[in-house]
């Protein structure tokens, strides 16, 4: 497991903390509202299953309380270590708990200036799986035609695609071109030429005057 | 006064379906933590997982609480 999968599991990691930190918290304030409201209409009431009950949920809410405190430093550990694993990466909890209007908008700037590795990863991924795609799209052309495709691949997107531009194709084979004959190898030619001509010439000739010549005797 | 104890009751009960949620989540994101933190010494690390094991293991007994109180006052409605 490379760093990228293991921030991307922390990632999902301290999205399940943090939705269990919300829900503790939202229970914290059900258990703050039911007391008060038991409060409101038995406040002066000294039955024991009252009292009893009244202890018990008010105990529910000291441990809910620890539970957010312990899910909220747990959270800020996981984004401490996050950090050290790959700097950008972890984003502290306060933060996304409550952000202001002020660190909205920060966070919105920084955002767009700052690509985090998780980000870059993904995108990366994404990059070598177009490519693995549009590699096997070649090679299946290559198989059914013989042809490659005239398009010369390029992968990635933006800033990188001059990067990653890549050649795979077989080279094509071709002959090298005669070199243009010059005037001697002309010349060697008509030569050639004529003297074929005079010897075909005087063989007819021979052949008219011994017309026995060449052949087996009977 | 019954209407307030059921209202209160009712609260409870909505805060234990969170609890529900919120155990699911944390049931969910510790096998992860654990794979993911395998072989690491970092002291972060050491402490994600200790809080994360504090909370998880707090939860059940927070529904105890929660679920024993709501039998107290559901049993003085009945005394009513």
């Amino acid at each position: 497991m490379n760093v990228g999968d293991i921030i991307a599991k922390l990632i999902a990691v301290r999205g399940s903390m943090q939705t269990a930190l919300g829900l503790h918290g939202n229970a914290g304030d059900e258990m703050t509202d039911a007391v008060g409201k038991i409060e409101g209409v038995l406040s002066g009431s000294e039955h024991e299953l009252v009292a009893e009950g009244l202890d018990l949920w008010r105990r529910a809410e000291t441990e809910l309380s620890f539970i957010v405190q312990k899910l909220a430093a747990g959270d800020d550990s996981l984004a401490d270590y996050m950090e050290v694993l790959s700097p950008g990466a972890g984003t502290r909890s306060a933060a996304i708990a409550k952000p202001t209007g002020e660190e909205l908008l920060k966070r919105s700037k920084e955002s767009t200036e700052r690509k985090s590795l998780f980000s870059m990863l993904a995108s990366r991924g994404d990059e070598v799986e177009d490519a693995t795609k549009t590699l096997g799209k070649d090679a299946i052309q290559l198989a059914n035609t013989g042809k490659p495709d005239e398009r010369p691949p390029t992968f990635g997107s933006g800033e990188t695609t001059a990067l990653v531009e890549v050649t795979h194709r077989h080279p094509i084979m071709k002959a090298p071109d005669p070199p243009a004959p010059d005037a001697g190898q002309m010349l060697n030619l008509v030569l050639m030429g004529t003297a074929v001509s005079v010897k075909l010439t005087g063989m007819v000739k021979n052949a008219w005057k011994n017309p026995d010549r060449g052949r087996r005797d009977e | 006064m019954r209407e307030g104890i059921r209202a209160a009751l009712e609260s409870a009960r909505s805060a234990l379906g969170m609890l529900e949620g919120a155990k699911s989540e944390l049931e969910d994101a510790r096998p992860v933590l654990m794979e993911s933190l395998t072989g690491t010494t970092h002291p972060k690390a050491a402490s994600v997982e200790v809080d994360l094991g504090q909370a998880a293991e707090a939860g059940p007994e927070v529904v105890r609480l929660i679920r024993d109180g709501m039998a107290k006052f559901e049993d003085y409605l009945g005394t009513l």
